[in-house]
């Protein structure tokens, strides 16, 4: 018997589910995104860095655009890959260490951070310290300094915005404190790209990652690295790069010295699609604000324990429901529902000591194209679960 | 019963979950269940009702009443065994 063969399994997510799974992977994409893959694939497929002037190459538009997003002077210190663990790596196992070397991040970190770290700490390279953040998920920056000083860090690692709870930290102040004492910045950036300012020079962040199917809106399988310039990685990856085969090492020149093998032209088609489309229809920031507020009010008026956040956010909202388990939580929204969310450690499972949720929590997280009526829905079937209607 | 199950990772490397698709619906399940000694709670105020079941050993069994895949969640202790015994009880309705 196949377990494909019943119709009425119910659809895992189809036009009706109510999507709140955004800050794993936007859904839906505006439209000309799966346009314009589709229109890659059937296309002749481009000659990445050996165009000439009458070549369109999409990497380049893509940087381009990317540049102007995050104020990022020269576009060609954007080095484009596969996602931001892809570019998370890449600085990780760039940067030379020296043995000794400390490494100062925090455990409001995804595991895309934390298991390059530990790799590190396991070859005995590198020293980790995993600094607390606060109840809300945000980095303090006092305890920061203070970490800073005791510790005297080679690379001063976080993340812009918890996958958790949606804090967003300060990165200018992070990044200014990690300078004055001698830190590289590494800001992974995977999760305020295209829902905050991004502004990675204007910080003085020396690297940063990002990804481009979350808030930016484009498919699975885009991302990046920006290194500012002066600052030179040692390629974690190599191979070919269809020009200057004739060398035995990685070509010296960013953004290529990074960029080892094919690239995913079909689905950077996608990106730039996603960027011109977002630049074109820019979201309403405080609308945005009131309906994340009007959730998070709501849940918190039905019962259930939410992870409260002040101050600069993204939509994303942690909570659990007091009595339930979190898993059935997640399977009554998306079973009885329709409510598709994320439980449990959401990859960040550092975080859960500082913010007193031992056992992890319930994310929602919200998208440019969330309804008040979904958020309704989803209070509506929290009430049921908590017996508080309000 | 016939069935086809796999295997549900989450966020716990000792998760001991299956999904199993059965050919009948967990409202054809549920009584039974109820009949070998499961605790079952199935809450009707849901827009589609949902049940969970759980018998001594831990075992426990959730879905939609009128769909036909439920989730079984095995006891960390002897879940080889929970699991062997609870396939061989959906084979022999």
């Amino acid at each position: 018997m196949s377990a494909y063969d019943h119709d009425d399994c119910g659809p895992a997510i189809g036009e009706d589910a109510i999507y709140l799974n955004n800050a794993a992977t936007s859904w839906p994409k505006p439209v000309c995104v799966a346009e314009a893959v589709r229109e890659s694939l059937i296309a002749k497929p481009g000659s990445a860095h050996r165009g000439g002037i009458m070549d369109f190459d999409v990497f380049e538009a893509v940087r381009a655009r990317l540049a102007a997003l995050f104020g990022i002077g020269d576009s060609s210190r954007i080095s484009l890959g596969s996602n931001a663990t892809w570019g998370l790596n890449l600085a990780f196992f760039g940067i030379p260490f020296e043995r000794g070397d400390t490494i100062i991040t925090t455990k409001a970190e995804h595991n895309s951070v934390l298991r390059p770290v530990h790799a590190l700490e396991r070859r005995g390279l590198v020293r980790a310290v995993y600094l607390d953040v606060d109840a809300q998920g945000r980095v303090q920056p006092d305890a920061w300094a203070q970490a800073l000083d005791v510790h005297e860090p080679r690379l001063a690692a976080f993340t812009h915005a918890s996958n958790v709870t949606g804090a967003v930290n300060d990165a200018a102040r992070l990044s200014a404190l990690a300078h004055e004492r001698g830190a590289l910045v590494l800001l992974d950036a995977s999760q305020s790209a295209g829902w905050v300012d991004v502004e990675p020079e204007r910080w003085g962040v020396d690297l940063m990652t990002f990804t481009g199917h979350k808030y930016l809106l484009g498919p699975q399988g885009t991302g990046g690295l920006y290194v500012r310039e002066g600052l030179e990685l040692a390629p974690y990856l190599v191979g070919g790069t269809g020009i200057l085969s004739d060398l035995d090492t990685m070509p010296p020149d960013m953004p290529i010295h990074l960029e080892a093998g094919t690239g995913n032209e079909p689905s950077f088609h996608g990106l730039l699609a996603a960027l011109e489309w977002a630049e074109a229809n820019p979201f309403d920031r405080e609308e945005r604000a009131h309906l994340l507020a009007s959730l998070v009010e709501g849940l918190a008026e039905r019962g259930a324990h939410v992870v409260q956040v002040e101050g600069p956010r993204t939509p994303v909202v942690s909570f659990t429901v007091p009595g339930m388990p979190n898993e059935d939580v997640g399977e009554v929204l998306e079973g009885s529902y329709d409510v598709i969310c994320r439980v449990g450690l959401h990859c960040a499972p550092k975080v859960f000591a500082c913010l007193g949720e031992e056992a992890g929590t319930v994310r929602l997280s919200m998208s440019r194209f969330t309804t008040r009526e979904e958020v309704d829905v989803v209070l509506g079937a929290i009430g049921d679960m908590t017996g508080c209607g309000a | 019963m016939r069935y086809a199950c796999k295997k549900i990772d989450d966020c716990f490397s000792d998760s001991r979950t299956w999904q199993y698709a059965l050919d009948a619906t967990a409202d054809d399940l549920v009584p039974l269940l109820e009949e070998t000694g499961y605790q079952v709670d199935v809450n009707r105020k849901y827009r589609r009702p949902f049940f969970i079941a759980e018998n001594e050993e831990g075992l426990r069994v959730k879905g939609v009443l009128n769909r036909s895949v439920v989730n079984a969640s095995f006891p960390l202790d002897g879940w080889e065994e929970s699991k062997a015994r609870f396939e061989a009880w959906l084979e022999a309705l």
